[in-house]
């Protein structure tokens, strides 16, 4: 039961705090909204991002920290639209998650397909207990 | 006699500038709350009790619904609790709609155009826990939409394009040849 308390442990920081650097491109950057399930040998992330191309979608880990970032085409149309209704506005994804070590960060696939990014994430073996000998001087 | 119709026409002045600064209050509170820009300008119609003797005290309950109304209906940068959010622009042969609809097989999806309506309905499929499966995060919703939008002009309902492409629909519709504007050369 606590080893499962700890993989809930996956935490999620807003975009703006995980921020160092600034961008190059000047776009808003949302958070995509996650579906994160377990099983019984993974976590499963599920990430909506529409519009981002596969090949714009970036996956890294560093440090224990998991970020998904999506980049999404800017839209140029050619004609002389008018604007007649706007209820959502576009930009890029980026959200980061905080492993715990219980995942085991080699296997980690990502598939994307219709505007989801799926993320496997298999659990590792119980770690074993490790000897350290101590050298006498 | 005379003094009585005095009286009420002195009731009904007050009543009406009392209501006013009601109009006035609301407008306030509202231009306040919304981040729109349009200045709403509200004026008493022609036929007010200034101008007229004759007066209905309900014509300016009518008046101030249709003042909040109007302060309501600006339509760009609204937010809306319906699914999907749509992105409508136009130029004069034909209406782009686009939709971010991630996750939506397109066989699930269901766009109508009937007159000067266009429909899209679908589902987005929820998945099965499976035994000792759960949940840390549910945030993307599940379920049935369906959304109608209607325009400015008739469509021509054989040639609309539709496509779903990385979770984004775009549906092309085209105004009926009839219904374009044509330039009428002047001869001299």
């Amino acid at each position: 039961m606590s080893n499962e308390e700890k993989q809930v442990a996956t935490q999620e920081k807003q975009v703006s705090q995980t921020r160092d650097l600034e961008r190059t491109r000047s776009r808003a950057v949302f958070a995509p909204d996650v579906d994160i399930r377990e099983t019984r040998d993974e976590l499963i992330v599920y990430a909506d991002i529409p519009g981002v191309p596969e090949d714009k979608v970036e996956v890294t880990l560093e440090k224990g920290v998991l970020t998904i970032r999506g980049e999404v085409p800017v839209d140029r149309k050619d004609g002389k639209y008018s604007r007649i209704l706007g209820e959502y506005a576009t930009g890029d994804y980026e959200r980061a998650f905080t492993l715990s070590d219980e995942v085991d960060q080699e296997k980690i696939r990502a598939t994307v397909k219709d505007g989801v990014l799926t993320l496997h994430l298999p659990k590792a073996a119980p770690a074993k207990a490790r000897k350290i000998q101590v050298a006498a001087e | 006699m005379d003094k009585l119709l005095w009286c009420l026409i002195g009731i009904g002045f007050q009543l009406v500038s009392s209501m006013q600064r009601l109009i006035d209050d609301c407008l306030k509170q509202i231009k306040d709350k919304s981040t729109r820009k349009e200045v709403v300008i509200i004026m008493l119609p022609e036929n007010s009790p200034y101008s007229t003797a004759r007066w209905d005290p309900f014509s300016e309950l009518t008046n101030l619904q249709r003042a909040i109304n109007r302060a309501f209906e600006s339509r760009i940068g609204q937010r809306t609790s319906e699914y999907p959010p749509l992105n409508v622009v136009a130029n004069e042969d034909e209406v782009l709609v686009t939709a971010e609809l991630p996750g939506v097989d397109p066989k699930d999806l269901d766009i109508t155009v009937q007159g000067n309506t266009f429909t899209v309905k679908g589902h987005r499929k929820a998945e099965d826990l499976k035994e000792g499966e759960r949940y840390h995060r549910q945030e993307r919703g599940t379920g049935s939409f369906a959304r109608s939008l209607e325009l400015p002009y008739t469509l021509d309902p054989d040639k609309i394009q539709a496509s779903l492409k990385n979770g984004v629909l775009q549906v092309v519709l085209p105004r009926t040849e009839k219904d374009r504007p044509r330039k009428v050369q002047v001869t001299a």
